[in-house]
């Protein structure tokens, strides 16, 4: 999560981190540190994505078996297509 | 008791040898004429010498573990974990360490991710490392290595590692990863 803050202020920094310490950050190589406030501000935003990316997943699961449905197969059908 | 090595080649026992060869049915260690300490740590060879056993002898083990995921996205080699890390001091400058290190890694993207062990700043794998995994993937990764460190020295073996573009882990979903060291008689 701290890695993928650091990526969406900077996608071409160096760094490395220690779990989720957000004070175990390294700045590898030369790259220019950020201020911690700034990466504790897009944290909120990553989980965001990611949620929103997960119940993408699940809405386009159910639109697709719903459209395999209106095609007229049959749940036991659909199913063994897409196991649900 | 019959000296059964003399120290004339053509020795030639006399009766009362024989007759005490004839009804011992064993030789006490005290009595071989051999060279070298006899006790409780050497073994008699087959050139007549007491000895300590050879090369091969793990003489010492060191062993420590993390628990928590590490990652970078580092393109040069950096320290993996603080804490997979172990120093050992050689007892002596010809023998060997060997190293074993295990985890779970984990990297991100359509990149290589890299692995490698130091001892202390040299990295004793090729230039990319001793293990590379290729795109997202969670997998166990180990590394093994027998090493000349060639000191008597405190010496540092550590895990490193590296990316070509996107994030590599270690020790990926705080599983716990380990690194020993042994010391291995020259």
């Amino acid at each position: 999560m701290i890695i993928k803050a650091i990526l969406k202020i900077n996608p071409t920094a160096e760094v490395s981190v220690s779990g989720e310490d957000i004070n175990s950050i390294v700045w590898e190589n030369g790259t220019t540190p950020i201020p911690l406030a700034d990466i504790q501000a897009q944290i909120p935003i990553i989980e965001q994505e990611i949620a929103d990316e997960a119940q993408a997943k699940i809405d386009k699961k159910a639109s697709g078996k719903q459209k395999l449905l209106d095609l007229g197969l049959t749940k036991e059908e659909v199913k063994a297509l897409i196991g649900a | 008791m019959a000296k059964l090595i003399g120290n004339a080649p053509n020795q030639v026992p006399t009766n009362a040898d024989l007759g005490k060869m004839a009804f011992e049915d064993k030789v006490n260690v005290a009595n071989l004429n051999a060279t070298g300490t006899k006790d409780a740590t050497t073994f008699l060879r087959g050139d007549n010498t007491f000895a300590e056993a050879g090369g091969g002898k793990v003489l010492q083990v060191v062993t420590a573990t993390d628990s928590t995921e590490r990652s970078t996205t580092s393109t040069s080699f950096v320290t993996g974990s603080n804490t997979l890390s172990v120093s050992i001091t050689p007892s002596s400058a010809s023998n060997k360490i060997f190293v074993a290190v295990s985890s779970s890694i984990y990297g991100s993207g359509t990149f290589s991710f890299f692995y490698t062990i130091f001892r202390d700043a040299v990295n004793i794998g090729a230039s990319d490392g001793m293990q590379r995994l290729y795109t997202s993937l969670y997998v166990p990764m180990a590394m093994s290595i027998l090493d000349s460190p060639n000191t008597t020295s405190a010496t540092t073996y550590q895990v490193y590692m590296k990316s070509n573009g996107g994030t590599a882990a270690l020790n990926w979903g705080n599983l716990k990863g380990t690194i020993t060291a042994f010391e291995i008689a020259g």
